[in-house]
């Protein structure tokens, strides 16, 4: 060990070595550098090289800064919450190599502590750390990207940074201290249990930190569900009134109906009749739900929203098809999950502006050997169609500002679902949205 | 040769139809003939059975009152049964449960019969073109496919139509972008490659058909697709990239 070290030297070797880790958790980290391959881990040595040259304690700045430069060039919204997250990692470094060294002085003697054998020894310590950090980084998927979905604002932010960036100042100063100056015995240990303090004390705030970030995240979960619930329930309610309505103009009827056959007035019923005749066809469509196919469907809650979106679009002059040739007993995915899709895709098909007389919208579930499928059509302008490579990301519509987050929500849902897949095409001036669930176990 | 059949259960309009399409066949002289025109799905069946024709283009009624079968099991016998077969539904609006047969079968076109003689002949005669087209690039192997399997149905789309394909933000799922198309579904980019020699692999994330590429941007080094679409190109590949792009820019 001690003619390694030799060779080039002690800090060459503590550079290497600490520049590989961090590259390994940067990587991690930013998840975003590729290709993440084999080769990837001789990328590191050789750009470990680098500082490990040079050998002077402030090369160790290259990989954080170089990975900062890449992200200012291609994510630079995740720049600020980066620099943050570097500087916890570089406060957890500096102080667990000054304690342990430290503690290896108090233990034994200076000597052995500024021996290889305690320097390997470390640097091995710190390695471990760094591996718990890292596991713990993608185990809890906090990488920026998802950081950023937490929606900790610009403010929020820079606050943490200047906190961060004070605590640093007093890290770096003590570890000057602890190095440096000969000071006596009882002072060491006093500002060795400050250091303890402050890693005790940045590991508790990092924990509640990110406690809260999740809570957080969690509370808005249950939020949209209740969302859903709340609007679920008033669907229903939606329906009985509908329903009673229907009996009420229905009783009108007869008795009327009644009347013109006590007055014995033919003509007068033959002409009611006839406007009756007219009103019946509007209804046909609510006494024809059943025929439809939604009796196929055994999920009540998504029968109920396909039952609403027919009256939605029917209050909108559209004609909702729907087909369900083939009886279902329920579909593979969260029921929370599909009743979001699918409202959302009938939303988008029944809100979109009506293209010359084709007012139909389609609606169809259909059940195949391996795999369940869900479509929603409506006719789009074909002198004018929609580009639906921008659909899917966040912010495309051609109804409007405040639409259109629906259909880049679809892909999220489809996204984290394993078993979805989705098409979307343009075809004889329809556009088609399918979702595909392979059924479990396929 | 490509065999046309007719199945529509009211007599008048199989022989209207049926002569519309004979006539329009033999102005513009394809090598196309009317094999059958019937009224009963059962015997179309049992006439493909008998003598199956190696490419067939088929005009289905959808409703058959008098029969057991109806014109959506009929199309489903016909995939089964055939490999080439181009299948047109002329239909009275009411009865079109349009993506039950758009899904199940993949027609190549609906006819609607409540729009009037003179646009339903119309219409004929476009999917008679249409069927041909068709036919003659398929036996001039012109139509190269992208193929993918989804549950266990393949599906597929012209090769020429394929702009990129990526992997998506979770692993284990791709996308393809193509014209009028976006497909997601499992899988990993790295089959896709072996597969398709011809796309090419412009970066980790990207399987580009470089025919598509409309335009090129050096400064951020990327490939721009008709649809205003982006790809990043690698560092280390994007000279050739670039040499390779200009060249088919310029044919």
């Amino acid at each position: 060990m001690d003619a390694v070290l030799q060779l080039f030297g002690r800090q060459f070797w503590t550079n290497f070595v600490l520049a590989m880790t961090m590259q390994w958790f940067l990587t991690i980290w930013i998840g975003l550098i590729r290709p993440q391959n084999w080769k990837l881990p001789l990328k590191w040595v050789g750009w470990a090289l680098f500082p490990a040259f040079i050998g002077e304690p402030w090369s160790l700045l290259i990989p954080p800064i170089s990975a900062w430069f890449y992200l200012l060039r291609h994510r630079r919204h995740l720049v600020l919450i980066f620099v943050n997250a570097t500087i916890v990692i570089f406060l957890v470094v500096v102080l667990i190599n000054d304690v342990t060294r430290q503690v290896a002085i108090e233990l034994w003697s200076r000597k052995i502590a500024d021996g290889a054998p305690a320097i390997a020894a470390r640097l091995f310590f710190q390695i471990f750390i760094y591996s718990l950090i890292s596991l713990a980084v993608s185990g809890m998927h906090i990488q920026p990207g998802n950081l950023t979905k937490l929606a900790l604002s610009r403010k929020e932010q820079w606050t943490v940074m200047a906190m961060l960036a004070s605590l640093t100042v007093l890290a770096e100063t003590s570890s000057l201290i602890i190095h440096h100056l000969q000071i006596s015995h009882a002072m060491l240990t006093f500002s060795l249990s400050i250091e303890l303090v402050m890693v005790l004390l940045i590991s508790a705030s990092l924990f509640g930190f990110l406690q809260s970030f999740f809570s957080r995240q969690r509370m808005r979960a249950k939020y949209q569900e209740t969302l859903l619930r709340t609007r679920y329930d008033r669907r229903i309610s939606d329906q009985v009134q509908a329903i009673r309505q229907f009996k009420q103009i229905y009783q009108k009827q007869m008795l009327q109906l009644g009347d013109y056959l006590d007055a014995e007035d033919y003509e007068g019923l033959a002409a009611y009749y006839e406007t009756l005749n007219n009103r019946w066809q509007a209804t046909s469509h609510l006494a024809g739900l059943e025929a439809d196919g939604l009796q196929q469907l055994g999920d009540p809650a998504l029968k109920s929203l396909l039952f609403q979106k027919i009256l939605a679009a029917q209050n909108r002059g559209r004609d909702l098809h729907l087909e369900i040739p083939d009886a279902i007993v329920s579909l593979p995915m969260a029921s929370m999950d599909l009743l979001r899709i699918v409202g959302i895709l009938l939303d988008n098909a029944i809100e979109a502006p009506i293209v010359g007389d084709r007012a139909e919208i389609y609606c169809a579930i259909l059940v195949y050997p391996e795999s369940y499928e869900i479509a929603v059509a409506n006719p789009v302008s074909m002198t004018t169609p929609p580009q639906i490579n921008r659909f899917l990301r966040a912010g495309y519509t051609t109804k409007g500002n405040g639409h259109g987050q629906g259909l880049s929500t679809v892909r999220e849902l489809i996204d984290r679902t394993e078993n979805a897949a989705l098409q979307v095409a343009l075809k004889r001036g329809m556009l088609y949205f399918t979702v595909i669930l392979t059924k479990p176990g396929r | 040769m490509l065999a046309v059949y007719l199945c529509e259960d009211n007599p008048e309009q199989l022989q209207h139809y049926s002569d519309v399409i004979k006539r329009y066949i033999m102005i513009n002289d394809y090598d196309m003939v009317v094999n059958l025109a019937t009224p009963s799905p059962q015997e179309l069946l049992k006439a493909l059975e008998e003598n199956p024709p190696e490419y067939a283009l088929f005009f289905l009624d959808i409703e058959f009152p008098a029969e057991k079968m109806s014109g959506l099991e009929t199309a489903i016998a016909i995939r089964k049964l055939l490999g080439f077969a181009e299948l047109v539904f002329v239909t009275t609006h009411s009865e079109m449960a349009l993506l039950t047969f758009e899904r199940k079968v993949e027609p190549m076109d609906f006819i609607v019969k409540d729009l009037g003689r003179t646009q339903i002949d119309q219409k004929l005669r476009e999917n008679v073109d249409y069927g041909y087209q068709r036919y003659t690039n398929y036996l001039g192997n012109t139509e190269n496919l992208f193929s993918y399997s989804i549950g266990g149905r393949n599906f597929s789309l012209p090769m020429g139509d394929v702009y990129f394909v990526a992997t998506a933000e979770t692993p284990h799922k791709v996308t393809v972008h193509a014209a009028n198309q976006l497909v997601e579904f499992p899988g990993f980019l790295k089959d896709i490659a072996d597969q398709y020699p011809e796309l090419y692999r412009t970066d980790k994330s990207f399987l580009v058909n470089i025919d598509n590429v409309s335009g090129i941007d050096s400064e951020n080094r990327r490939l721009i697709f008709p649809n205003g679409d982006e790809t990043d190109v690698a560092t280390r590949r994007f000279h050739e990239v670039k040499t390779l792009v200009q060249k088919h820019l310029k044919s």
